[in-house]
């Protein structure tokens, strides 16, 4: 009996969803605007648009000014209100100089999401990142935990000393070490040095590093400059040391193959694309407002909750940073 | 009805047959766009053509200071740069009168807005000077060096950051960004303001004795020089107020950017002032150009943009590249043209001078 009823239901199911179809975002026109035109990092971004319109359905637009200018990302937008999109999809090269001119958009009915690059409270719906800054720091510290075996000294290198990201960033590896938590118990943190995203200095600061502490395990490099720069100092000095961090693939590839770091991070742009895709449709059927504490299923990537910014607006973290291991980053050194 | 054909003549008239030809095409590919379902409404209508003329009219105002310099012909590429040091300048005084103040200051505003058309008009003097007094340099080379003069100093002045003000009192400087509702249609505040002061310098260039001079500067500087006209000290003034109007255009484009000042606020946009007066029948040889002109070619490239991006869907790069092959052929053509014609004219002299000659040798 329970098989029969089970077969039944499983066939209901089959049917329900061959009945639904039609897709979710039939009908709706957004309009995409990225930084620039012809980087291979919005290319991507735009990839996650192209898979999620194949899921909804929708149609979408996409654009960027060959200057990388805010007056250029203006004249777009205004191109798409006077076509009539139903959302805007915007990575800002400016959060202050869009308010404006998204805030007509949103006057006349459209919703406007920023994705990878914010447009200030003011002036957006929702914006889409990455992940918290919780998470981008604690995912690079258990990643180094786990490269170095679980025990030993590690160090950060960071960009400037003022840098706000970088610091946020480096406060919550600090609270996660003082936590108590089993799995830090037995690394030693001997300080955070800052390369100031130069080269140069970023080299120096890591030999400094080396030379002070001989047992130095691995260093965390929360920062896109700092990484090779620290990478091929400690192959230069032949040092068993392990590095993680927020990196470019195509930077970190041969320091990846050559086994200095097993695993780096960064976002991922089609991820950013593919969720701003659901939250834009999900919006223009009235369906999401994109209010802090609102949820919203996101396709592959599950449900997502929408949380209160820092800048007082709401936001959607995807919480998921795309790593680049041997095995990965082949993949992505064209495009990150 | 010599007065019909002269105007049929006129480079005035084939803009606007050149707009209206435009116009036509868009509308047709505008209407099959709709019919077969490419787009789901129709884009291509007065109201909202003249809506999203907004961002073409920013730099009006820089086209029409333009203008002046290039009817000397000299030219001016600093423009884009001089507008950015004014509103830098704008941002930096208004934060030292007023920054933090919730409600902000008008005294402040108007102060800084002071401030930084006097910088426009200095920066303008700059260039004035320089290139009256070293004739041995070309405008271009002295204003190109200007140009990273005034470039590099917005950057010395608030670095890689951009300004921003809370208090609605500079917030008001987004009204210039606003657009005018009149029944149906919705007009870019720019263009009225452009029109009124086009109209001045319509009057001025056109109809003035003093504005035909700057022509006849063009024209041949040496004969005007030796007539009696002192061209050095009107060159230097129509630096001067190409600077000014570089500062009214940066502070439209305070407007544009939500009220807020970054240092390549204006990067580029002296390319497109140029652009406009140039199709408008202004040439760096001088001497020729009308205000009429260069009014109609802002609608032209405005027209342009907007229906390559939004109805044949052209990426925002193409459309700029798509401008400056109007441009190349809008000022090629008449030169061919001319050069068809002289060559028309050199070979019927020498048939005729044949004829003569076979004549006189029966």
């Amino acid at each position: 009996m329970k098989k029969v009823l089970a077969l039944v239901l499983a066939l209901m199911l089959v049917l329900s969803v061959a009945a639904f179809a039609e897709k979710a975002g039939e009908g709706i026109y957004i309009g995409v605007v990225y930084k620039q035109s012809g980087n291979a990092y919005f290319q991507a971004g735009v990839t996650g648009f192209e898979k999620a319109a194949e899921e909804l359905g929708f149609e979408f637009e996409h654009d960027g000014p060959d200057d990388g200018s805010s007056d250029g990302q203006i004249r777009i937008i205004e191109g798409y209100i006077a076509k009539g999109v139903d959302v805007l999809c915007i990575s800002a090269n400016d959060p202050a100089a869009l308010v404006d001119v998204c805030n007509e958009a949103r006057e006349q009915g459209i919703k406007v999401i920023s994705w990878d690059a914010k447009v200030d409270a003011e002036g957006r719906d929702l914006d889409v990142e990455p992940a918290s800054a919780q998470v981008i720091g604690v995912t690079q510290l258990d990643s180094i935990v786990n490269s170095i075996g679980g025990e030993g000294q590690i160090a950060i290198l960071s960009a400037m000393a003022t840098a706000p990201n970088q610091n946020l960033w480096i406060s919550f590896i600090e609270e996660a070490l003082n936590s108590g938590d089993e799995k830090y118990a037995n690394i030693e943190y001997v300080g955070t040095v800052y390369g100031d995203d130069e080269y140069t200095k970023s080299f120096n600061e890591t030999q400094a590093l080396l030379d002070k502490y001989p047992d130095l395990k691995g260093i965390i490099v929360p920062t896109t400059v700092g990484g090779p720069a620290v990478c091929k100092c400690i192959q230069d000095a032949g040092r068993d040391v392990k590095v993680t961090g927020l990196t470019l693939a195509s930077d970190m590839k041969e320091f990846i193959d050559a086994g200095i770091a097993d695993e780096t991070f960064l976002w991922n742009p089609i991820e950013l694309g593919y969720a701003s895709s659901y939250a834009a449709v999900a919006m223009a059927k009235g369906e999401f407002k994109g209010e802090v504490g609102e949820k919203i299923e996101c396709g592959e990537l599950g449900e997502l909750e929408v949380t209160e910014s820092d800048d007082g607006g709401s936001i959607l973290f995807l919480n998921k940073l795309n790593s680049f291991t041997k095995d990965t980053v082949d993949a992505w050194v064209d495009i990150l | 009805m010599q007065k019909v054909k002269s105007f049929l003549k006129s480079w005035e008239f084939f803009l606007i047959l050149l707009l209206v030809v435009m116009c036509a095409v868009f509308k047709v590919a505008d209407s099959v766009n709709v019919a077969s379902g490419v787009s789901r409404k129709s884009v291509f209508y007065f109201a909202n053509v003249l809506r999203s003329m907004r961002p073409y009219f920013l730099y009006s105002f820089m086209t029409l200071g333009m203008m002046l310099i290039l009817a000397m012909g000299d030219i001016d590429i600093s423009v884009g740069a001089i507008g950015t040091l004014s509103v830098v300048t704008l941002g930096v005084v208004y934060n030292k009168l007023a920054g933090g103040a919730e409600e902000g200051s008008p005294m402040a505003l108007v102060a800084a807005l002071a401030v930084c058309l006097l910088v426009g008009a200095l920066c303008g003097a700059l260039n004035g000077f320089l290139v009256t007094r070293f004739k041995e340099l070309f405008p271009m080379i002295i204003t190109l060096a200007t140009q990273l003069f005034f470039r590099g100093f917005s950057y010395l002045l608030i670095g890689g950051e951009t300004l921003t003000f809370k208090d609605p009192t500079f917030k008001s400087l987004s009204n210039l960004n606003q657009l005018l509702k009149i029944g149906e249609l919705q007009i870019p505040i720019s263009i009225p303001i452009y029109l009124a002061l086009a109209v001045v310098f319509y009057i001025w260039l056109h109809q003035t004795g003093n504005g035909r001079k700057i022509f006849a500067i063009g024209t041949n500087s040496a004969a005007t020089y030796y007539s009696g006209v002192r061209v050095d000290r009107i060159k230097f003034w129509c630096f001067v107020i190409a600077g000014f109007m570089s500062a009214v255009t940066g502070i439209f484009f305070v407007g544009n950017s939500s009220s807020s000042v970054k240092a390549d606020i204006m990067d580029g946009y002296h390319m497109y002032a140029i652009a406009a007066a140039v199709l408008g029948g202004f040439s760096t040889d001088g001497g020729k150009g009308s205000v009429i002109g260069a009014t109609i070619s802002l609608v032209i490239f405005g027209v342009v943009k907007f229906g390559l991006g939004n109805i044949f869907s052209f990426p925002d790069s193409a459309v700029n590249l798509s401008v400056g092959v109007i441009l190349i052929l809008s000022v090629l053509g008449p030169n061919l043209l001319e050069d068809a014609q002289n060559r028309r004219k050199v070979r019927l002299r020498r048939a005729e001078t044949a004829k003569l000659n076979a004549a006189k040798a029966a």
